[in-house]
Parts: C-alpha cells; sequence; structure tokens
C-alpha cells in the first residue's frame, strides 16, 4: 500500500516507517546507518527515499563536523526533519489514519 | 569472513561508479561512512548491493528510463552480481545457478552466490521468504530447462528442491571460511 502526496512523495511502508523515527524525534539528527539499524530498511530503499524526501524539503542534511583523516573513518551525513516536512508528514498521517483507521501513532 | 568484506568493498566501489559523476564524491563517503559503522560481514554486503540497487536506480532515473528490474555488476576475482530488483536481491542466488549451469562454470558464479546467501539469509524473514518461493513459482511456467531440473554434484534433483540444495551448499561453503 502506498499514498502520493503533494508532487513526488510517496509514502510507502518504509518511507511512512523512515518519517516514524523522524515525527518521534524532530531534533534529532540521523545518520543512514542509524535510520537503517532502527528501521530495517535495506540501502537500495532508504537511500533514494532519502534523497526524495531531502529534495521536496521534508528533510534537511549535513556532513558531520570532523576531520576523517584524524578521526580515521569518513564523515557521517545527517539528516533531520524541517517544520515543512513535519507539517506535511503529520498532514499525511492524519489522511491515513482516516482512511485505515488509527496507525497507533504518537504525534 | 575476509572474502565477504573484500567482495563488499568491490561492491560498493562499483556501485559509486555507476552512480552519475555529479553525485559520486558524496555518496561515496556516506555509503562508506555506513559501511565503517556495520561490524558483521554479511551486512557490510547487504548494505554495498542496497548501494548498488540505489546507484542504478538513481542512473536509470537521470536518463528518463523507467526504474530497472535488475542489475549485473561484474567483480573482478569473483565473478557477476546479478540481481532481480522486483523480487528482493537475494533471487540473485537463484539467477548465479542458473548462469553458472549455462555456462558451465559454477564455482565462480556459485562463489558469488553463497557469499550473498550468507548475507541474507539472517536478514530474511518469514514474508521475505514467501515472497523468494512467489516469485520463483512465477518463473516456473517460463521455465526453458534450466528450472526444470539440474545436477549437482553427479546427482540429478528437481526444481522443487532447488532452495534445499543451495541451502546445503551455501552452508557448507560458508562453513569452510568461518
Amino acid at each position: 500500500m502506498s499514498r502520493k502526496l503533494n508532487s513526488n512523495i510517496r509514502l510507502s511502508g518504509p518511507a511512512l516507517r523512515m518519517l516514524k523515527i523522524f515525527i518521534e524525534h524532530p531534533m534529532k539528527e540521523f545518520s543512514g546507518a542509524e535510520i537503517a539499524k532502527v528501521t530495517g530498511i535495506g540501502s537500495g530503499t532508504l537511500y533514494p527515499l532519502l534523497a526524495r524526501f531531502e529534495q521536496e524539503r521534508w528533510l534537511t542534511s549535513r556532513w558531520e563536523k570532523i576531520d576523517p583523516s584524524e578521526e580515521k573513518r569518513p564523515r557521517r551525513h545527517y539528516y533531520k526533519i524541517t517544520g515543512h516536512g513535519q507539517n506535511c508528514a503529520r498532514q499525511a498521517l492524519t489522511e491515513l489514519q482516516t482512511d485505515f483507521g488509527a496507525l497507533g501513532w504518537k504525534s | 569472513m575476509e572474502k565477504l568484506n573484500s567482495l563488499a568493498i568491490r561492491v560498493l566501489n562499483q556501485a559509486i561508479e555507476v552512480l552519475p559523476r555529479n553525485q559520486q564524491s558524496r555518496y561515496a563517503e556516506e555509503w562508506r561512512s555506513h559501511y565503517a559503522e556495520l561490524t558483521n560481514p554479511g551486512e557490510r554486503l547487504h548494505h554495498a548491493l542496497g548501494c548498488a540497487s540505489c546507484a542504478f536506480k538513481t542512473q536509470a532515473g537521470l536518463n528518463g528510463l523507467p526504474e530497472p528490474a535488475g542489475f549485473r555488476i561484474e567483480v573482478p576475482g569473483f565473478g557477476a552480481v546479478e540481481s532481480d530488483l522486483t523480487s528482493g536481491l537475494r533471487v540473485m542466488v537463484f539467477h548465479a545457478l542458473a548462469i553458472a549451469q549455462r555456462d558451465s562454470k559454477f564455482s565462480s558464479v556459485a562463489q558469488v552466490g553463497w557469499s550473498y546467501l550468507s548475507a541474507t539469509m539472517h536478514l530474511m524473514n518469514e514474508k521475505e521468504r514467501d515472497r523468494m518461493d512467489n516469485y520463483l513459482a512465477s518463473l516456473q511456467p517460463q521455465a526453458n530447462g534450466v528450472f526444470l531440473d539440474f545436477h549437482f554434484e553427479g546427482i540429478k534433483y528437481s526444481y522443487g528442491e532447488l532452495p534445499e540444495v543451495l541451502e546445503y551448499y551455501f552452508r557448507r561453503e560458508i562453513e569452510k571460511l568461518a
């Protein structure tokens, strides 16, 4: 089951799982690895989703501020939900709840 | 386990090369960072194959093409990684066997197959196994001989026995590595 919102956002199961963690922690930044670990979404689905949500300004992102040569690891790329994203996500979830009953999500 | 890590790195590097040039440096760092946070070689390979899937989808999108139904990556020293994206990456194992039979190169292609299966066996849930079964069932009517029966180590098996034979074979190979 998926639902198309606005222009390019399709709320598939993985998209809903991803949005859930952003909505539950609107001030927190997550790396792709963290999102994958919490949601169980594979990289092949996750990174196209992140790119699409960022393009639609539901998410914003930044690079971790470290010196990779000092830390001896690549920089993480962090994602955070925007105000616009929160509004759109809540609206979408409300519509889904209206259509299909309560999903058991806290908003 | 070193072999799995090596395969994962090669697949990840090839995935980055498939990306459009203007996105390569960003995703190279992001995907390598994700890779670095994983400790299990199976999870690393699963991540690398996911990145390959993402890269092929991105490339197709930029060229105005529909999302690809599958992809194939040549991995020097290992063979080829071939995947059916519509049915999940794990179907690669079955494709690998079919190709191996066709080309009579069981060992080299199967090397990729067992590496991949080891990456996904523990990640596969009930629903995914059902999906794979359905996919294989859908292949049967189109079988061109490859899927109807096959020989493995001198014994002839029916198509229906393929999953058990594969699981036996791949588990045995993984144990050799452990």
